[in-house]
């Protein structure tokens, strides 16, 4: 079955009597694109079921103050990353810096990977867990959700040229560290 | 010759899964998270109540009655004992907390939306 349009899922949110249906509609559309984003940046199945739970029930609670002219999913993803962050944030107090963080999280990736994994898909993820918070952001953004770089500087607040920078410096830093080993 | 690293190799696939019918299932938890968000509207409003009478009681210690503060001489066993009051309210108020609601009162003590 095709998708609902976003036209529609707003306009069946947007009178009381199909809201319920307008919010279950959103959800079953970008519960798969949302959940694969919060896992390659937060790695573990179980801190994506929290930041899942926290990014669906914001959106609920705030897609009135949805402004019509911005894309549905730029708006999604940026609820999400934004939880993401938070997570890190909230973790921080515990590792106390980012680069902490990124241990944890190449600590989670190996633990949470399934046995039969390809040793190469492991390397490629460390490379990108190795980035930058903003590189990382973008390289998965464009690699894995082939955004646009406008879309990408939307969700994360950034100028188009950032984003582009940003990118180009990520995929060069992944490349050579594929090439490390 | 130099050696590339060919994107190709990997292309979108990930070492890790999915636990099967999670995506499939996934309803959002409305209950469970507007009492969690309750939970930490209250912890804040604690916060504030407490730090609104420690002030109280620092206001007026310093100014309601300055004039006897200057004159009367405060004894070391005062000093220490109001050390210790201040310790033991201290651990009355952590202890009372769980470590869930202590996680979550230093990351409002901590958090700032701005940052980067």
């Amino acid at each position: 079955m095709q998708d609902p349009k976003d036209e529609y899922i707003l306009s069946l949110i947007g009178d009381d009597r199909t809201r319920e249906r307008g919010l279950s509609l959103l959800i079953d559309k970008y519960k798969g694109r949302i959940y694969w984003h919060i896992r390659r940046l937060v790695v573990s199945h179980e801190d994506a079921q929290d930041v899942m739970q926290e990014t669906f029930f914001n959106a609920c609670r705030y897609i009135d103050r949805f402004e019509k002219e911005s894309r549905l999913y730029t708006w999604l993803y940026r609820i999400a990353t934004n939880e993401c962050i938070r997570l890190f944030r909230k973790n921080r107090q515990i590792f106390t810096s980012y680069d902490s963080i990124k241990g944890e999280l190449i600590n989670k990736l190996y633990y949470e990977s399934a046995d039969e994994s390809d040793k190469i898909l492991l390397k490629f993820q460390e490379a990108i867990l190795h980035l930058p918070k903003k590189q990382r952001l973008v390289f998965n953004l464009r690699y894995y959700d082939e955004m646009s770089y406008e879309d990408i500087s939307k969700i994360l607040n950034i100028s188009t040229s950032s984003s582009k920078t940003n990118y180009h410096y990520a995929s060069e830093k992944v490349k050579n560290y594929m090439l490390k080993l | 010759m130099k050696k590339v690293f060919d994107f190709e190799q990997v292309g979108k696939r990930l070492p890790y899964k999915a636990p099967d019918p999670y995506i499939e299932n996934f309803k959002p938890d409305f209950l469970q998270y507007t009492q969690r968000k309750n939970n930490k509207i209250t912890i804040r409003l604690f916060v504030y109540a407490a730090a609104s009478v420690a002030l109280l009681i620092i206001s007026s210690l310093i100014f309601i009655n300055p004039g006897n503060r200057q004159n009367r001489h405060i004894s070391d066993n005062e000093v220490d004992s109001f050390a210790n009051i201040n310790s033991a309210d201290f651990n009355v108020i952590v202890k009372s907390f769980t470590d869930e609601e202590l996680t979550a009162l230093t990351v409002i003590l901590d958090s700032d939306m701005f940052e980067n």
